[in-house]
């Protein structure tokens, strides 16, 4: 990525940059995150090396990318350290980063790409699996009262062999079509179908038996 | 591909047709003979009503799951220390930071240290205590092999660059925090949950070394070191 503003820093400190404002939040039709982001946009001033205006995006998004982390992982403490990842990488590449797209989109990318790579450089290093550890990370931010069967499905889920994991979560939790799905982890369709079916017929045992 | 339900006399369809159902997947006819079909057969229906179910379940999760810790303050570090590379690099491409909106202008006021030490101290002592309590350095619960062990090459390389990306930051903070007025008090608890962070780091590093999942102990190291760099952060520039 070449940075034309290396030479042009602006780290944040000053009086501009230290009033970021929280950008104000709506869900679209899809229940995706998309950041209303005030004017100048912080993806503009981060491009510019603002730091600030990148913690900020940090702070609006990083709930949104740990989540899906934590999901297709299953491991507090590596989804934590890929959620870092992310986001350095993610301010590496924001040069690639086009403006007619929505910032949450490229970064839910950006992050499913990372957590991908990051399951399959797991697999050349152990044929273990690692359960989900503290579930109870999940249910921080679910306080109702449903919160039992929402930890039973987590764990179900954490349960899960990691293929069959890996395309549970982006379709059904995440929302995307099995094309997609196909072309992000570089498989057939017909493959991430029948890990699909897979992954259901075996949460509906778990959560039924 | 059908199965046959002997007792009722009754095809029943390839379960694959329940979920290219559920997911909208079916040409029109074969939508409309899966429909009939459920009409009839109570156990195709339950199957169906129970995919549709975990489905409904699964959109309903939360979208945000925050973090356990604020990851913020090791990926800072880690930005402004690539930066650095860069700097010394034109030709890498990173982004730049600038250097002034680091610690050096945000020189903390007193006031409120102690609180904001005490709180990154702990948290950074509960973590260090957990993966020396836990051992979870070493999570396939080996034993330790000889100290002093070398590591191996892959590992090896990637604990020098693990070692030198966090050097630069840690000792830039270091020399901010001892050019601070502190009480004796505050450099006490400073000092001491440096010490433990420290051991928990001499912990890691020595499981790189030993254990074959070394990966796993350098995500633990990193960790370490970020919880170092959010201590020596908290006293540099908390006011």
């Amino acid at each position: 990525m070449a940075n034309d503003h290396g030479a042009r820093m602006n780290g944040g400190d000053g009086p501009e940059s230290t009033k970021v404002t929280r950008p104000q939040v709506r869900s679209t039709e899809d229940g995706r995150m998309e950041a209303a982001e005030t004017s100048p946009p912080l993806v503009d001033r981060a491009r510019d090396g603002d730091l600030a205006a990148f913690e900020a995006l940090y702070r609006l998004h990083v709930g949104r990318i740990h989540a899906v982390a934590l999901r297709m992982i299953g491991d507090p403490l590596e989804a934590e350290d890929v959620t870092q990842d992310i986001w350095i990488r993610a301010w590496r590449q924001l040069d690639s980063f086009r403006s007619e797209s929505s910032f949450a989109t490229w970064l839910h990318r950006l992050a499913v790409n990372r957590i991908l790579d990051h399951l399959r450089s797991r697999r050349r290093h152990t044929s273990r699996v690692i359960p989900l550890s503290d579930s109870s990370t999940l249910l921080r931010s679910t306080p109702s009262d449903r919160a039992e069967d929402r930890l039973e499905l987590e764990e179900a889920i954490a349960g899960l062999p990691e293929r069959a994991r890996t395309v549970f979560v982006l379709h059904e939790v995440e929302g995307m079509k099995c094309r997609e799905v196909a072309e992000l982890t570089g498989v057939a369709v017909g493959t991430v179908k029948a890990q699909l079916h897979r992954a259901r017929r075996l949460l509906r045992e778990r959560l039924t038996s | 591909m059908t199965s046959r339900d002997h007792e009722a006399g009754r095809e029943h369809p390839h379960p694959a047709i329940l979920h290219e159902l559920l997911d909208g997947e079916l040409d029109p006819e074969a939508e409309a003979r899966a429909h009939g079909h459920l009409e009839e057969c109570a156990s195709c229906r339950e199957a169906f009503r129970e995919l549709a179910e975990l489905r409904n379940r699964a959109r309903a999760l939360p979208r945000e799951v925050e973090p356990a810790r604020d990851l913020w303050p090791g990926i800072e570090a880690r930005l402004r220390m690539k930066a650095e590379g860069a700097s010394s690099s034109p030709s890498s491409g990173q982004r730049s930071l600038d250097r002034r909106a680091g610690s050096a202008k945000r020189r903390p006021k007193p006031a409120g240290l102690a609180w904001a030490l005490a709180a990154a101290a702990g948290l950074a002592a509960i973590v260090a205590g957990t993966l020396l309590f836990t051992g979870a350095p070493n999570r396939t619960g080996n034993a330790p092999s000889v100290a002093g062990s070398e590591p191996t090459a892959h590992f090896a390389s990637e604990l020098r660059d693990l070692e030198e990306a966090y050097r630069p930051a840690i000792e830039e903070l270091r020399g901010l925090v001892d050019s601070r007025e502190l009480t004796p008090e505050t450099r006490a608890v400073l000092e001491e949950n440096l010490a433990v962070i420290e051991r928990a780091i001499e912990e890691s590093q020595q499981a790189v070394r030993t254990d074959p999942q070394g990966h796993l102990a350098l995500n633990n190291l990193r960790r370490m070191y970020d919880a170092k760099v959010e201590v020596l952060r908290t006293v540099a520039v908390r006011p």
